[in-house]
């Protein structure tokens, strides 16, 4: 279990902010981080790593004290037993994968660890090659098999899918998945796409301005209103076509353009790029068996 | 998105599914099937404020006042406003809960001579009403 009281005075775009959050995690919670840029996701992140100090608060690791303000406290990154991810790979380049996942080792002997990482992550044909010549995506499984090199207890992941394409994405969306399960690790994701959190999160904490405003389940974070609707999913317009009285969105939901009609003066606040909340009834939908 | 405002009156259900009895502000009753019970949904119970939901496609218009028909959910409105389109046409209604929306088929339109200031009775299926806290 993580525990934290994180307080510090940060400056962001729009001037001085205080970041001021209180929360607790339980082992193999999913937890995303959500809120617009300059909220201060990336400081609780890398206050937990160890990489910025707050000016007051605790984080505890069940029993351990990774910081305490009063007590002067404040172990360094590699005393803290974490995996970071960023959105750049920051991984060797003049290193293999196997050296780039072999360096982060705590104990070189530990090769048992690694080739489980390796096949996890199905890294093996490609163990040789050099990291400049890897796709964005096979660079963020290296990233994610070394960031678990140490063992960690807490994943950090600071939008480590957002520089890849959306087929890319869903697959890395897997292997961090499987990577949660079979470690039990507690994980904490930065992430913008409603999609992908309520497809990888147990739950989701709302930044804004330096403060938690709302913790919950995905779905009810992302649709406003309860609604008695059982086929909910969110997706982004791609486009909004006008006619006469009627508007036609086109809707990516996961990997799927979906298309759906209203009138055109109800979505008229819509726009592209709009992220979306789709609902229907259950009794809707037909259902037929791909042969 | 049609949008009306009502009080859960009663609410008869099976293991799965339940139908919502709704009374509206006007005093008439709407039904509703949702695929919840009061086990697995904490909004139905009697005496809750609901809104009920449903699409201005779903809006069906008869101009009889009482059509012998299979759909429960009946309210009496008058058209205020007919806006033409070539293919869907919509037509905008006030009713004693508030103003509702229908889109219908221009050709039915135009055959069922629709007039501004016209009395109907607009009918909405059980099945394709949300409800929203």
């Amino acid at each position: 279990m993580i525990e934290c009281k994180l307080k510090k005075e940060l400056s962001a775009a729009e001037g001085k902010m205080i970041l001021n959050v209180d929360f607790r995690l339980n082992e193999g919670d999913f937890i995303v981080l959500y809120g617009n840029s300059g909220a201060g996701k990336t400081s609780i992140l890398r206050m937990l790593s160890g990489l910025l100090s707050p000016e007051d608060g605790y984080i505890n690791q069940d029993s351990n004290v990774w910081f305490n303000a009063e007590k002067k406290i404040d172990l360094p990154i590699q005393k803290r037993e974490i995996g970071l991810v960023f959105q750049n790979y920051a991984l060797f380049p003049n290193m293999n994968i196997e050296e780039n996942i072999y360096f982060s080792l705590p104990q070189k002997k530990d090769k048992k660890t690694a080739e489980e990482l390796i096949e996890l992550m199905e890294l093996g044909n490609l163990r040789k090659q050099k990291i400049q010549q890897l796709s964005g995506g096979q660079q963020q499984r290296v990233a994610l098999a070394r960031a678990l090199a140490r063992k960690p207890k807490l994943l950090l992941l600071d939008e480590p899918l957002s520089a890849l394409d959306h087929g890319m994405r869903t697959r890395l969306q897997e292997y961090i998945l499987k990577l949660h399960k079979t470690y039990n690790l507690t994980t904490i994701l930065v992430s913008h796409d409603p999609a992908e959190i309520i497809k990888m999160a147990d739950k989701v904490m709302v930044l804004e301005n330096g403060k938690i405003t709302k913790t919950g389940p995905p779905i009810s974070i992302f649709s406003e209103n309860k609604l008695s609707g059982k086929f909910q999913f969110t997706g982004e317009v791609l486009a909004k076509i006008d006619e006469e009285v009627i508007s036609i969105l086109h809707i990516l939901i996961g990997n799927n353009v979906i298309k759906s009609v209203s009138a055109k003066d109800e979505i008229a606040h819509i726009q592209k790029g709009d992220k979306v909340l789709v609902a229907s009834k259950a009794f809707n939908p037909i259902v037929t068996k791909i042969e | 998105m049609n949008n009306l405002s009502g009080k859960i009156k009663h609410i008869k259900n099976s293991e799965y599914l339940s139908e919502v009895i709704i009374e509206l502000e006007n005093n008439s009753i709407f039904n509703v099937f949702l695929v919840e019970t009061p086990q697995t949904a904490s909004y139905l119970k009697p005496g809750q404020k609901i809104k009920l939901l449903f699409k201005e496609t779903e809006v069906i218009i008869s101009k009889h006042l009482m059509p012998e028909i299979s759909i429960r959910n009946q309210l009496k409105a008058e058209i205020i406003e007919i806006k033409p389109g070539k293919i869907l046409s919509e037509i905008v209604l006030k009713s004693a809960v508030g103003k509702i929306k229908s889109l219908l088929s221009s050709t039915v339109l135009q055959q069922m001579n629709f007039s501004e200031s016209q009395e109907v009775l607009i009918l909405v299926k059980a099945n394709e009403i949300m409800l929203s806290e």
